[in-house]
């Protein structure tokens, strides 16, 4: 779930992580009008670092199912999304 | 007793974790995510404030015993597949403010503060501290507007980058996707500009990045990144299998900014990313107060764990800046 306050508190913000790093797994195409910013955006599948032991995710992206609601034949059903989450450094 | 608010599978907390347990604690460990499905709380309000327990499959954490929390990267809470949306939100919620005020209220020294770390996630809010304290920033821009966005990067002697602020991660078309740092031209930028406000910077002409990790005691560890691969030299997150490590002395000058800035922000731990270029000025690009730190103390051998373990075991007098 994504704040939809623009400027939230930042008390408000605390513990459901933080914006911009968990973002759902979209299946919408670019459309002509996206802000610029997102031309820069590439598929980038992080190399493992080698000869690290336990320490070795600089950069984690892992997915999970969690409820929701969808549409089947004009009645909101359950149903369940996946979300990719993903920490950077 | 020491709380890690952490991931499961946080690496730097894992290392913290295992310090603490070196030098004879054991640590209490909670995962946000890990609620509801795997912990409950109980808590009654008294004059000395909230007493209770979280209770997890580990263990019974006793609220009133937390003396520390190393916080580091919170999930998100795991609900029932099968709620509505309505349902999630309002779980969520609740969640949010209920288990969050709770933990956000104890008593204890933070490292760090999980309402400090938020405002300190805020890129422009860390370029403006990091000014004020004296480091060297790259010339830089936000604007939504076409012109002043090319007549900046038309006036960069070695280029122009962008950088988004915040929101690395996209996903469409069932793809995960990365903006990485980018080298930009003037002539790409157009009216889409306009949606957002984006951030350019000037291109540093760097001999080698570091990552220094900072605390507000006065540790300062360093490690100099150096590639040989080109898109690694403009952002080394995009190329982790090309890249050296090895400890780096940081300038006093730059450690002490460092600690004048944590203390502007109010935050224990910073791992801070520079650049530095060939005439040894060091451009501060951004920090992150709970930045990962634990693969480059593996590669190097810089005791970052003790540091932090120090910071949690310590008396709560001030901190020196």
């Amino acid at each position: 779930m994504v704040d939809d306050t623009p400027l939230t508190r930042p008390g408000d913000r605390f513990p459901i992580g933080l914006a911009g790093h968990t973002v759902p797994i979209s299946t919408e195409s670019p459309t002509p009008g996206r802000p610029w910013g997102m031309d820069h955006a590439v598929v980038t599948i992080p190399a493992p670092v080698p000869h690290l032991d336990k320490h070795k995710k600089p950069t984690k992206t892992f997915t999970e199912t969690r409820g929701t609601k969808g549409n089947m034949d004009g009645k909101v059903v359950p149903d369940t999304q996946t979300v990719t989450v993903t920490v950077t450094d | 007793m020491i709380l890690i608010l952490a991931s499961e599978d946080s690496s730097e907390a894992q290392w913290v974790s295992q310090i603490l347990a070196n030098r004879g604690m054991s640590p209490w460990w909670f995962d946000t995510s890990w609620f509801p499905s795997r912990a409950s709380l109980t808590a009654q309000l008294t004059s000395f404030g909230w007493h209770g327990t979280i209770t997890t499959s580990r263990s019974v954490i006793d609220l009133q015993a937390v003396s520390a929390v190393y916080y580091q990267q919170s999930q998100p809470f795991t609900f029932p597949v099968g709620l509505s949306e309505p349902e999630l939100r309002f779980a969520t919620i609740e969640t949010r403010f209920g288990l969050g005020g709770l933990l956000s209220s104890l008593s204890a020294r933070w490292v760090s503060h999980p309402s400090n770390v938020a405002d300190a996630e805020y890129r422009i809010t860390q370029m403006t501290a990091a000014t004020a304290v004296g480091l060297a920033v790259p010339a830089s821009i936000l604007t939504n507007e076409v012109t002043p966005a090319k007549q900046f990067i038309e006036t960069q002697d070695s280029g122009a980058v962008y950088k988004t602020i915040m929101h690395k991660i996209v996903s469409e078309e069932s793809l995960v996707k990365l903006i990485h740092t980018t080298r930009v031209d003037s002539c790409t930028i157009d009216r889409r500009i306009s949606l957002a406000p984006h951030l350019l910077q000037h291109n540093v002409d760097k001999a080698f990045d570091a990552r220094i990790i900072v605390t507000s005691r006065g540790t300062c560890l360093g490690v100099a990144i150096r590639t040989d691969d080109s898109a690694a030299r403009q952002d080394w997150t995009t190329r982790y299998d090309r890249l050296t490590y090895e400890p780096v002395k940081v300038p006093d000058e730059v450690a002490r900014k460092c600690r004048e800035f944590l203390a502007a922000l109010h935050i224990e731990v910073g791992v801070f990313d520079f650049s530095v270029d060939s005439a040894g000025t060091w451009w501060f690009l951004e920090v992150n107060p709970c930045g990962a730190w634990a693969w480059l103390a593996e590669e190097t051998g810089l005791p970052v764990a003790e540091a932090v373990a120090d910071l949690l075991t310590e008396d709560n007098t001030p901190c020196p800046v």
